[in-house]
């Protein structure tokens, strides 16, 4: 735990995180809305499945990625995804958040088609839209 | 006081089904669709609940331990019956795969309650029903638990005047 933290203060250039007083990004707002509404068709387990296909492809870019088959919870899954963001540059953590909810979604998609995984992800697709708007207008 | 109840009648959609069952399905029935693997009963459910799902009248489809729903939703898009904007507002797609894995009737029946209770539907679709009776002869629960978690389900589904269709695999031999 030291060593993390350490590594966390650390100013660099790999994607670690550099110490700083930003407000805390709940990077994980997306992943709650979506889990919410597709445990219901899906099954947590399902969810799980799903979620972890798509880490495991993006885990291949970035290694930091931690992708363990043995988390078989949401709350699991999802705790390791905060801490792993956690663990990189915010920059870089908006990045692979966004690619990853991308991935999920093509990945979804491609089994169900687009037009009924945007219905299905309607909620959770606005909220998103909504967040990058606002960090748009942050810039 | 000699008024009987007039049995109202739901066209299922299903060219020709309407004609042989005199009209339509009766309102509030409890209805067992069975058939061999592949026959074609998840598509006729289907096929009946995009035809009588309306903003007045909900449909839930309780998906068990047959086909992934994803699955399911694959296939049955390519219907033309298959109308997407009545999925989410008229029609509730509700897993209980989780709740059966958990071995308990009770936990899946008070689920399906929860869900009927919010969302209110008037037609409740459970697929498949199969699963659950698969469940009960694994010894998770008794063949007793069984009978008594269909007749609750259906004194409970009458009681919200819910028509509903139970699907499951059959053979003619088990009927």
């Amino acid at each position: 735990m030291e060593r993390d933290d350490k590594e966390r203060q650390q100013p660099s250039d790999d994607g670690k995180a550099r110490p700083g007083g930003e407000a805390p990004v709940d990077r994980l707002r997306p992943w709650r809305r979506i889990s919410g509404q597709l445990v219901v068709l899906i099954g947590e387990s399902g969810f799980c499945a799903s979620f972890g296909r798509a880490l495991r492809t993006l885990a291949a870019r970035y290694e930091w990625l931690s992708v363990d088959p043995a988390r078989r919870s949401i709350d699991g899954l999802l705790s390791a995804l905060e801490r792993d963001l956690a663990g990189v540059e915010p920059a870089v953590a908006d990045i692979a958040g966004r690619e990853l909810l991308d991935t999920f979604t093509r990945q979804l998609s491609s089994l169900i088609g687009e037009a009924l995984t945007a219905r299905l992800l309607e909620q959770a697709t606005a909220s998103e839209q909504i967040g990058k708007e606002d960090a748009q207008e942050h810039k | 006081m000699t008024d009987k109840v007039r049995l109202g009648l739901l066209a299922t959609g299903v060219p020709g089904l309407d004609v042989l069952l005199g009209g339509g399905l009766t309102e509030y029935s409890f209805t067992l669709i069975a058939g061999a693997p592949g026959s074609g009963k998840t598509t006729l459910a289907h096929q009946i609940m995009f035809a009588l799902a309306g903003p007045e009248r909900r449909a839930i489809f309780f998906t068990v331990l047959g086909e992934p729903p994803l699955k399911m939703l694959r296939y049955q898009q390519q219907f033309s019956f298959f109308d997407m904007a009545k999925v989410g507002p008229e029609i509730r797609y509700v897993n209980l795969a989780d709740d059966l894995r958990a071995g308990h009737f009770q936990g899946v029946l008070d689920r399906m309650m929860r869900e009927v209770e919010d969302f209110g539907p008037s037609l409740v679709f459970v697929d498949s029903f199969r699963s659950v009776v698969q469940t009960a002869r694994a010894g998770n629960e008794g063949l007793s638990d069984l009978q008594q978690f269909v007749q609750e389900l259906g004194s409970r589904m009458a009681t919200w005047q819910a028509t509903t269709f139970l699907i499951g695999e059959y053979s003619q031999a088990d009927v």
